[in-house]
């Protein structure tokens, strides 16, 4: 069992970091407090090909696997997480959506450009009344003359205002519903999506979300992506990959909270002595370590997990699960310990903060985590619930 | 033409600690990075490659096989070829001996107009080696500690600082040049790059043997006696009063110890 | 034992309910946006008495009772915590800190005004480098029969309305309070300070440049700061702990209203074990805070309100704050997360209550001091 990391992902790590620190972190405060996305930035991290990391060097990939991409995704979250929150959007669900069900022709077609970072994708699920429910959707696509007529409603749509190309789940036959009846597609932005409501948001104000409103748009028979009636199975399964990522997002923050934590502890005086010097303070510490390293243990092996093509879904939910509660945890210690100065927007821990938020919440809420955790287990012994 | 872009790989200082009990550098947690005034020298090296896409650009280290790993990264960065000197001979080999086998590789390499290097090795403070290559390799020109580099009618010209100024320099090929870091960030590897650098390419190695070099003609290797930590520093004192008091008070201390 | 509030007090209850509704919720969002409480909104706070709400009548103030003041704090923070806090430092400290530690002519001079919304207080205790008496910088010389101030403040909440500084240096006789006027010559505000949550608090840095005040305007004695701080910790605590009760009962109405509203998987999610959950513990910890709460208004009432109970008040408030804001925000799922739903702000702001006038580590402190001491041992 060797654990070491093959030598091309420590420089895969070094260049990341490279190129976050240097063209993302200068960047970042301010995009966050004008709620504006850093695109000078994305295009350098483009042009590094941080957007194709995953995919293979024939789509315009870097062929570094999901192990490339957890890497990737918890070094972008060390500096800057509503960038990790575009990344992840773009290319760990849209562009992945593609890459998991596509034909060879559409992934030439559309993988290809997103892993450039020429274009950039958006991943349409959510609605009204689906939100954590999925199978709930609404969104119609009607066959016409050979081509799909989508009419419908996406709302929280990270990347929404800018994308160019949105993975899209409509209904293709009510009667099946889920089973059969849903179908998933490649959708351009010049096929005449609209953008609708822009979100003003908690956190992560340096990403941007909207609704997608689909009236009428016409989409060929070629770029619906897998099987026709099978699209939730592609979109479940790209959220399976999603998740891990999120569990590699949340570690990258947990670990910059950590350092900040010490770094602090190490400077700060109270009553005399360096904070570190406080029992209360060197637990939170050494509790957090402890988290933050079991985390990277099953973030690291579910990314060697879908890299060897094992059964990973199960450990995703975990990643996503554990992953957004530590990385909560740590950035509130971090503010415990740091006092008013956490509280201060000229600091980044208050922007960590109410970033790392988001990862509770969204690609399922923790809740729904937990739900399917749960029914899995128990469906192992016969037990069959319902949310 | 080919540019030869010499590399060192040294210990990230941000990563070294010193250990005052062991009286010794502690280097367990250390990274090891490409030197990063080398950095920007094969950053110049490859717009001209850019420029002129018949120029090959060779990234040449010394040292042991770990050292492999910044020469990856060179070809990351897109260099056409690394090569690694490395054995016994060569690696214990220090400054001028240095000098010696890697001008040596070059003389093996053939048609090199152009050896660049970073002006200087952040770990041990030197920047000699871009001189004696210059006089290794029969007294080509040298550019000490240039910037703007450019390649036009068989000369290389650059912006050369010295004695805290600036002159424009100009020199037939071949020539040797040493490059400063500019507030440009030098470029970034692409992700592909980066994983082909270590599963499709290969890092050449070369021995002193295969280079013909007699290990017992280098000169002698630097040896280390000792290796001391500078004290803690300590608090120094704060001159109290308003400013035309604390001058005289200063000035009287430093008398009193005969500063002045 | 008489759990029951009084007429009075219930009656008060419901007008401080009634302006909070009509008054501070509609314009909750834009204060959070805009960055302040707008002066018409504290003028009509004034017209109440909420300005003076603790001050004598003879000074024209509406003397609250403890409890009413607390209930007061509780209702205007169930709707904005900003507008809670701009009261609280207002009341709470600057007012107090001249009513108990006064002399009758600064209270003369100064009760009045604060009362009638003419001069708003402001507190200036912290410093870059120091939230305590013993490592605070800033200094103030004597010349002849005035003191020179100098040196900065930190975080000085209400700095940028403030008619009133009550400002803290170290004279010669030591660590002093000083009443000093806005317009006082020398003083200067920095920066506003941008914060996570109560973004409606105007918060700033204050130089002293060489501020030259009358040895008249030291608040208690000179090198009383202590004493005065002993007069108000206790009582300011209480009142932090009372905002955060109601941000922390404001996000579990917000969440509960939500889950009755929101459908998935074929019914409210008020249904579902989980939330059920998250609303208890949420309903646990409200009522435990405000009966912890209450008790300490009740000791006030009394004189008897104690540095443990406080305390224990602030802790508990600060997390409960945190918790309950935390669950509230999951309940809503995405929609908490975008600012078209009150609960992001309120979930700012009850994470915000932790960092101001003592942290849950200087709470600890305080409370295992206490109790140790009901053992015999020092700590």
């Amino acid at each position: 069992m060797d654990l070491t990391l093959p030598k091309e992902y420590d420089l895969l790590r070094h260049m990341i970091r490279d190129v976050m620190e240097n063209e993302f972190a200068p960047v970042a405060e301010e995009a966050d407090e004008k709620a504006e996305v850093p695109f000078e930035a994305i295009k350098v991290a483009a042009k590094a090909g941080l957007f194709g990391i995953p995919f293979p060097q024939e789509y315009g990939g870097s062929g570094a696997g999901e192990l490339g991409y957890v890497i990737l995704m918890e070094e972008i979250s060390r500096v800057d997480s509503a960038m990790a929150t575009v990344v992840g959007a773009h290319i760990g669900i849209a562009a992945m959506a593609v890459y998991v069900d596509g034909s060879r022709a559409l992934k030439e077609k559309y993988l290809t450009p997103m892993a450039q970072g020429a274009k950039i994708g958006a991943f349409c699920l959510t609605e009204p009344a689906a939100g954590s429910d999925a199978a709930a959707i609404k969104t119609r696509a009607i066959r016409s003359n050979g081509n799909w007529v989508i009419n419908g409603t996406k709302i929280y749509i990270s990347n929404g205002p800018f994308a160019d190309l949105f993975s899209v789940l409509a209904v293709t036959d009510p009667a099946l519903g889920a089973r059969g009846g849903v179908t998933a597609f490649v959708v351009e932005k010049e096929m005449g999506t609209k953008i609708g409501v822009v979100e003003k948001k908690l956190g992560i104000r340096a990403s941007a979300t909207s609704e997608v409103i689909f009236d009428e748009v016409e989409v060929p028979q070629a770029n619906v992506i897998g099987q026709e009636g099978l699209g939730f199975v592609t979109f479940m399964k790209t959220l399976d990959l999603g998740r891990v990522t999120v569990g590699a997002a949340s570690l990258g923050g947990a670990q910059k909270a950590l350092e900040m934590i010490i770094d602090y502890a190490r400077l700060a005086e109270k009553y005399g002595m360096p904070l570190a010097h406080q029992q209360q303070v060197q637990f939170m510490i050494a509790d957090l370590y402890s988290w933050n390293e079991m985390l990277r243990g099953l973030v690291y092996r579910t990314a060697w997990m879908v890299d060897n093509h094992r059964p990973f879904a199960r450990e995703a939910y975990v990643c996503k699960l554990m992953g957004s509660e530590i990385a909560s945890k740590a950035v509130s210690y971090a503010m415990e310990i740091h006092g008013a100065l956490g509280l201060s927007r000229d600091y980044p821990l208050e922007r960590a903060f109410r970033d790392a938020r988001i990862a509770e919440i969204f690609e399922g809420t923790n809740e729904i985590q937990r739900i399917i955790i749960a029914r899995d287990l128990l469906r192992e012994v016969g037990v069959h619930i319902e949310p | 033409m080919r540019i030869v872009v010499c590399i060192k790989q040294i210990l990230d200082p941000e990563t070294i600690k010193f250990s005052r009990s062991q009286q010794a550098i502690d280097d367990r947690l250390a990274t090891r990075i490409m030197n990063p005034p080398d950095r920007w020298a094969l950053d110049a090296a490859l717009r001209f490659k850019e420029a002129d896409p018949s120029i090959e650009v060779i990234a040449m280290s010394l040292g042991e096989p770990g050292v492999e790993d910044v020469l990856r990264e060179a070809l990351a960065l897109g260099c056409d070829r690394a090569i690694l000197l490395s054995d016994a001979a060569v690696v214990k080999a220090r400054a001028a001996g240095l000098a010696q086998i890697v001008a040596t590789a070059i003389r093996r390499l053939r048609n090199v107009q152009l050896v660049m290097t970073g002006h200087m090795a952040l770990d041990t403070g030197s920047g000699t080696l871009g001189a004696r290559l210059a006089i290794e390799l029969g007294d080509w020109p040298v550019l000490m500690n240039v910037d703007q580099l450019r390649l036009e009618g068989g000369h290389i010209t650059g912006l050369q600082y010295a004695d805290e100024k600036y002159y424009h320099s100009s020199y037939p090929l071949p020539a040797v040049a040493t490059v400063l870091e500019t507030p440009q960030h030098p470029r970034y590897p692409h992700g592909a790059d980066i994983i082909n650098a270590y599963r499709v390419r290969n890092v050449e190695v070369w021995s002193s043997l295969a280079l013909g070099i007699d290990p017992t003609t280098l000169p002698a290797p630097t040896t280390g006696r000792q290796l001391r930590v500078p004290p803690a520093r300590q608090l120094g004192l704060i001159v109290e009063g308003t400013p035309q008091e604390a001058a005289q008070t200063l000035v009287a201390m430093l008398r009193s110890r005969r500063v002045i | 034992m008489n759990f029951a509030f009084t007429e009075e007090q219930a009656m008060f209850r419901d007008m401080f309910a009634d302006f909070a509704a009509k008054e501070v919720e509609p314009r909750a969002e834009h204060m959070a946006e805009d960055e302040e409480v707008p002066a018409g909104l504290l003028k009509k706070a004034a017209m109440q008495g909420f300005l003076g709400a603790l001050t004598p009548e003879d000074y024209g103030g509406a003397a609250l009772d403890p409890m009413s003041y607390i209930l007061l704090l509780e209702e205007i923070a169930k709707s904005d915590m900003s507008t809670a806090m701009v009261l609280h430092v207002h009341n709470s400290l600057a007012s107090q800190a001249i009513l108990l530690c006064g002399s009758e002519a600064q209270k003369e001079e100064w009760l009045p005004a604060l009362a009638e919304g003419g001069a708003v207080g402001a507190w200036a205790l912290n410093e870059p480098d120091s939230i305590a008496l013993g490592s605070m910088q800033a200094t103030a010389k004597v010349d002849g029969d005035a003191y020179i101030l100098h040196g900065t403040k930190a975080w000085v909440s209400n700095a940028g309305i403030a008619g009133l500084y009550v400002i803290f240096a170290v004279a010669p006789e030591g660590p002093t309070a000083f009443l000093v006027p806005a317009d006082a010559e020398g003083l200067k505000l920095g920066n506003r300070d941008k914060t996570l949550g109560m973004r409606g608090v105007q918060i700033n840095p204050l130089y002293l440049n060489d501020v030259a005040v009358p040895a008249e305007s030291v608040l208690g004695q000179p090198g009383g700061a202590q004493a005065v701080l002993d007069q108000v910790t206790d009582f300011s605590r209480l009142s932090m702990a009372a905002i955060a009760l109601g941000g922390a009962h404001h996000a579990l109405d917000l969440g509960v209203k939500f889950a009755i509203d929101r459908k998935q998987f074929g019914s409210e999610i008020a249904l579902k074990g989980a939330i059920q959950a998250f609303i208890a513990d949420s309903a646990l910890e409200v009522e435990t805070l405000r009966s912890q709460i209450y008790r300490c208004a009740s000791l006030a009432e009394q004189g008897k309100l104690d540095r443990e109970a406080a305390a224990i008040a602030k802790l508990w408030a600060n997390r409960v704050a945190y918790q309950v804001g935390n669950r509230m925000i999951q309940t809503h799922g995405g929609y908490g997360y975008i600012l078209d739903y009150a609960i992001g702000r309120v979930f700012r702001d009850c994470r915000t209550i932790e960092g101001i006038e003592g942290t849950n580590r200087s709470q600890q402190t305080a409370i295992a001091k206490s109790v140790l001491a009901t053992h015999g041992f020092a700590a």
